[in-house]
């Protein structure tokens, strides 16, 4: 699917996940709207556009939201995390090796850096873990980010470029480990 | 170009009711995230690029605090939900070239952009093609843009894999001495603060990529196989 939807179709898909898994729409309710919505917009093209015909206008009060938009309003994200996690493991200039742990599910810690040995070159701020913030574990405590720089050299056997290129990015404390070599 | 209303359109407009319908948000929620979508280009950061260009002072804010920095360029990071777009938040970091340092960004992981500051990502920035590749072989995907570095360089990618977005700061070309900030800010394109482009006296404009043409073009005769 990743590779069939196009770009924005793929943001359009995960709406239809979200909506549906915090309960918000029902499969049901979706496919009918849809049935509905295609039987008006029959026949028509993009010179009679089709427009959005709510049928009623709910209550905004009702709705289960994220906490964001009582805590972190006006802080902004991930600001609004600032404070929670626990002392930094790291500092900069500490050497790190990226963890290779399982990927089940869901990983922001990039497949071609894990096992890699790298420095701290920013901490950077706390947050959510990824593995928890993408199944709206908001419960759960944030941790440290940081910045961490890679030679290519050490990223890929055959990097063909000079010896002092590199390579940042941004990781959870989580998928950190202390390098001793 | 295809005249008939999509099944993406007919989906998309089928949950916009929905949602309205369940106090997700209403019509004019969605028409001020709409303009707001609609607003954003490049011209803010390429005016930083510029202001920072000119003023010590303010480079040096930009570095340090590029979310305050974004705002003397009229870009608050925390529009419109007041705490920042879901997939843009609000920590913007600057990396600044320097004689022996060549930044250029990527988001392997998806297409993680500065969106607020520096408009929509190309369309090539988004391909599996440039992601995968800027990270194994950078130096042969800046060639292919058409910007060839010195071995003396450090070409350094930088994977916005997290919540920090990137925007370059690239170092001022010469022959540029005495410009205005205007002058300067036309010549920062959106690819120089990728990082696939060098900014240059007279180039205002960003690669045009070679485009193949169909050799059997849908026309709009739609009775026509």
């Amino acid at each position: 699917m990743y590779y069939g939807l196009p770009y924005y179709g793929r943001w359009l898909w995960a709406i239809v996940r979200i909506l549906m898994e915090k309960q918000h729409i029902t499969l049901g309710e979706l496919v009918e709207r849809v049935h509905s919505v295609q039987e008006r917009a029959s026949g028509r093209t993009t010179q009679n556009p089709l427009e959005a015909e709510p049928r009623s206008i709910g209550n905004e009060n009702t709705v289960v939201r994220n906490r964001h938009h009582k805590e972190a309003v006006g802080k902004g994200d991930p600001q609004c995390y600032k404070g929670m996690a626990d002392k930094a493991r790291f500092s900069v200039g500490d050497k790190v090796r990226v963890r290779n742990l399982p990927t089940i599910l869901y990983s922001r810690t990039q497949e071609y850096l894990r096992g890699a040995p790298g420095t701290i070159t920013r901490v950077t701020y706390e947050s959510l873990a990824p593995e928890d913030e993408a199944f709206n574990r908001e419960d759960e405590k944030p941790e440290w980010f940081y910045i961490v720089r890679f030679k290519m050299a050490d990223l890929w056997k055959s990097y063909a470029g000079p010896p002092q290129d590199t390579l940042q990015s941004e990781i959870v404390e989580r998928w950190l480990e202390p390098c001793l070599a | 170009m295809v005249e008939e209303i999509t099944d993406f359109e007919v989906l998309e407009i089928a949950l916009r009711e929905l949602a309205i319908e369940k106090g997700l948000f209403t019509a004019e929620d969605h028409r001020q995230y709409t303009e707001f979508a609609e607003a954003m280009g490049p011209t803010p950061a390429s005016r930083l690029v510029a202001k920072a260009w000119i003023d010590p002072a303010f480079k040096k804010r930009a570095l340090e605090d590029p979310i305050a920095a974004s705002l003397e360029v009229g870009i608050n990071w925390l529009n419109p939900t007041g705490f920042g777009t879901p997939s843009d938040f609000t920590a913007l970091h600057i990396l600044e070239d320097t004689p022996t340092l060549h930044h250029v960004v990527t988001c392997t992981l998806c297409s993680c952009y500065p969106r607020p500051i520096l408009g929509n990502s190309p369309e090539w920035y988004r391909t599996p093609n440039y992601r995968r590749r800027i990270v194994r072989t950078p130096r042969q995907v800046l060639a292919e843009f058409g910007l060839f570095l010195s071995p003396e360089i450090e070409v350094r990618v930088e994977d916005s894999n997290s919540k920090h977005r990137f925007l370059v700061l690239p170092m001022r070309p010469d022959g540029t001495e005495g410009w205005s900030e205007e002058q300067l800010a036309a010549i920062v394109t959106r690819d120089c603060m990728i990082g696939v482009a060098l900014p240059k006296p007279g180039v205002t404009t960003n690669a045009v990529l070679p485009v193949h043409h169909a050799s059997e073009p849908i026309t709009n005769n739609s009775t026509e196989k």
